[in-house]
């Protein structure tokens, strides 16, 4: 008898434990999914030079499943032209802006650079690529991921 | 026979808690128990009523050892069964690998020390002698 309570609790403590690895799993699994299926879209248009301030509108979107739950962290992105001319790293803080709407400000020699170029080429393609820190909500606690970035614009 | 069945479930059992633990500490943010140490409740649990089921230290031992090597595998099937992403998959591995063998051992100690002194305080035959 006593053997059987005991056989009776071992298949308790089995069961709850397959019952959590199923859940946690099953969550892992809806990350993982968000992870490879899922990108992040950012869109550049060239507004104007302020002075030797060239301005971008710009918007991030991503475009993850519906059940995934994304908040925007960071966007670290470079500038460069065609010609693998460097026109310096911004960094955009999303608890201040907003992913929808912000705007990118290349500044000070790298804006000088940039509109000297513009002026000797009438317009210039301009590539980015950077890193978006976002956070995932798939499971119980929010998980922080870096997603690379790029995109063109045309000025 | 009677022995080696009894040997298998405990290794059956020790196994799923291991597996518990092991991805528990591993994917901590999508499991949904509240309480961090329930896994090893649960093998405190497996340590004091399940080792009634062996009469040997040898017998436990074994079973832990066993347990503890198929949890590493339990582990790494669970993960790569949900994962379809191959590139994802390859990349998460390692880690997993590497962290599963470290907790199993982690556990491996903690049941045959337990269940070793739980099985030599019962005694042979008794439960709580």
């Amino acid at each position: 008898m006593k053997h059987l309570y005991i056989y009776l609790l071992l298949m308790v403590v089995c069961g709850i434990s397959w019952l959590e690895v199923y859940n946690g799993v099953k969550n892992f699994g809806k990350h993982s999914e968000a992870v490879s299926r899922g990108f992040l879209e950012l869109k550049l248009k060239f507004k104007e030079f302020e002075g030797i301030v060239a301005v971008f509108d710009s918007s991030l979107t991503a475009h993850f499943p519906e059940s995934v739950d994304v908040q925007f962290e960071s966007l670290q992105v470079s500038f460069a032209d065609e010609e693998g001319d460097y026109y310096g790293t911004y960094i955009v803080n999303f608890h201040i802006d907003d992913p929808s709407s912000f705007q990118l400000r290349v500044s000070g020699g790298y804006g000088t650079a940039l509109r000297k170029r513009v002026k000797e080429k009438d317009s210039l393609h301009l590539i980015l690529s950077g890193m978006v820190g976002i956070e995932l909500r798939t499971g119980r606690l929010p998980v922080f991921i870096t997603y690379p970035v790029s995109s063109e614009v045309e000025m | 026979m009677k022995r080696a069945l009894r040997i298998l479930i405990l290794t059956l059992v020790l196994a799923s808690v291991m597996t518990f633990g092991s991805l528990q500490w591993q994917l901590e943010n999508f499991f949904v128990a509240s309480f961090v140490w329930f896994p090893e409740i649960l093998l405190i649990l497996v340590i004091i009523f399940g080792t009634c089921l062996v009469e040997k230290v040898i017998d436990l031992l074994m079973a832990s050892l066993l347990g503890a090597v198929i949890s590493v595998a339990f582990s790494l099937l669970c993960v790569s069964i949900v994962v379809n992403n191959p590139v994802y998959l390859r990349f998460i591995q390692y880690g997993l690998m590497k962290n599963s063998v470290f907790i199993a051992f982690v556990y491996l100690a903690l049941v045959s020390a337990g269940g070793s002194v739980a099985v030599m305080l019962r005694g042979k035959d008794g439960y709580w002698k």
